[in-house]
């Protein structure tokens, strides 16, 4: 994990990832950068138990979502790549995603670079479940969500 | 703070909101009226000009459109001095959000020139202007941590955020430094600060051109305390940083101590020495800090440890461009009494690339059409 928050709010945090560890009935190593708020969370799992590897994501993704929530973000420096890609459906709208696309198109017409990558395309986040809706309308209603 | 011989001293007593902070002065939140105005203009096809108060519209080209004044949308948001952090509205003043910061002990490190007392910030960030202390401390965009914007698409869009380390989506916020609002109306931009540092001074010595460059080359890459290096016909030099630090290197660099240590440095900034006073063509040429004296007939001023030099010369345009490329950087032409195109011109590469980021922020070609170039 590779969460960042504004450092004020660290104590806040720490101890809210301590109340999901219990949640999840899963052991943390909490590292992080304390000047600058960018957390490290080390989930402990046994990957021999069926199960578990997904239940710790699930966890892992639980904590970027606060990341978020706190006013942070769910990547301060290993990027988004695949792994955190649902979670950008959360930090940005919409607009901002389309936005990112458009910058992406600009450099990368035929979509040729990494496509799929680093930016969520808005059938994924309708998939993911957690589009952000503004003004309680729906962006894209003509997406199947699942 | 700003200018302080021309500016008013203004009591700038409050950040919070939309409170009145010296009578005269109200923040406000304009962003849905800003928006309702956009919006507005889209549906009619009509371009806007974005307006702060025009301190810098000197720079650049004019662009062409109705005005969209958004000097009224003011005010700091937040500022949490210790987190390093402080949110503003785009039309908030350098004047009001530097006495805020000063007076918790910090600043804005890329030490912004105003060129005028009414200086906003989102002109400033616009513009991507950086003072002195920029090859020490860090630009503008160096300082962006994120921005609210409208789109040409009349949406409200946030890019990065107020934490320090942030790679989530593109750099969308770095990347309106200097855009010259060609890509979206800034409606609030979030900065990281500095401490102000402990101790300051100012040193001038005697040295040829030559001995001068090569000094600045050779000290930048030193741990002395420097935190500006310039040459107006004296080899000039400002120390910051802890009282011990700034007396050592002081003892070590030897020279005149000015009486007051910014006034130079804020001369310099604001284009007040009077080296700038001139009716010549004013250029500005960003080159590699140890690229030779380019050959082109001027007068010349050395500012950032050699890598931002401003000339004075009645040479043609198209010869400075030249020059400045084959330097290994590139021209401005900064003012100027003639209709000049002021910009380094690109290649056709990247020339269609600046026009589908336009286009991918402002499709209808809504803001500042002209400001940068043809698009």
């Amino acid at each position: 994990m590779d969460g960042t928050i504004p450092r004020h709010r660290l104590a806040e945090v720490l101890g809210r990832i301590g109340e999901l560890a219990m949640d999840y009935g899963l052991r943390v190593a909490n590292v992080f950068h304390a000047g600058d708020g960018n957390l490290h969370p080390l989930i402990l799992f046994d990957a021999g138990q069926p199960g578990e590897l997904a239940k710790t994501e699930e966890f892992g993704g639980r904590i970027l979502e606060l990341c978020i929530e706190v006013g942070g973000t769910v990547t301060g420096e290993h990027g988004i790549g695949v792994e955190k890609i649902n979670q950008m459906c959360l930090q940005f709208g919409t607009a901002e995603l389309e936005q990112f696309h458009g910058v992406k198109h600009a450099f990368d017409r035929g979509g040729l670079l990494n496509p799929g990558k680093a930016v969520p395309s808005l059938h994924r986040c309708a998939e993911f479940g957690r589009l952000h809706v503004h003004r309680g309308r729906l962006r894209h209603p003509e997406l199947e969500r699942l | 703070m700003c200018i302080e011989d021309v500016c008013a001293i203004r009591n700038w007593s409050a950040f919070d909101g939309d409170a009145s902070v010296n009578g005269t002065c109200v923040a406000h939140d304009l962003a849905a009226e800003l928006q309702q105005q956009v919006l507005a203009a889209l549906e009619r096809g009509i371009a806007l000009n974005i307006a702060g108060n025009r301190t810098k519209g000197f720079y650049g080209m004019p662009a062409a459109g109705r005005a969209l004044p958004v000097s009224a949308h003011r005010g700091i948001v937040h500022y949490e001095p210790t987190e390093l952090i402080v949110t503003a509205r785009a039309g908030t003043t350098l004047d009001e959000l530097e006495s805020v910061l000063a007076r918790e002990g910090q600043m804005l490190g890329f030490e912004p020139p105003y060129f005028g007392c009414d200086a906003t910030l989102g002109g400033t960030i616009a513009c991507g202007f950086s003072g002195p202390r920029r090859p020490f401390a860090g630009s503008a965009r160096d300082f962006v941590l994120g921005c609210r914007l409208i789109n040409g698409r009349g949406e409200i869009v946030s890019f990065g955020g107020e934490v320090m380390k942030n790679v989530a989506g593109f750099d969308v916020s770095r990347l309106m430094v200097g855009a010259m609002g060609t890509l979206g109306v800034l409606l609030e931009i979030s900065l990281k600060v500095l401490p102000q540092p402990a101790a300051e001074t100012s040193l001038a010595l005697e040295a040829t051109p030559e001995n001068a460059h090569s000094a600045m080359l050779r000290w930048a890459s030193t741990p002395l305390p420097i935190s500006a290096l310039a040459y107006d016909g004296r080899l000039r030099v400002r120390l910051s940083g802890a009282e011990s630090a700034v007396v050592a290197a002081r003892r070590q660099l030897g020279g005149e101590v000015e009486d007051v240590p910014s006034a130079f440095w804020t001369d310099l900034r604001e284009h007040r020495l009077p080296f700038f006073q001139t009716e010549e063509n004013l250029w500005r040429l960003s080159l590699p800090p140890a690229a030779p004296r380019a050959w082109i007939e001027g007068a010349w001023l050395l500012d950032w440890g050699g890598a931002q030099r401003w000339l004075r010369t009645s040479a043609a345009p198209a010869e400075v461009f030249a020059a400045a490329r084959q330097l290994g950087g590139h021209a401005t032409l900064f003012r100027s009494a003639r209709p000049e195109f002021r910009f380094q011109p690109l290649p056709a590469n990247l020339l269609a690339l600046h026009q589908r980021v336009k286009r991918a922020f402002d499709p209808h070609r809504l803001f500042n059409v002209g400001r940068l170039g043809a698009w």
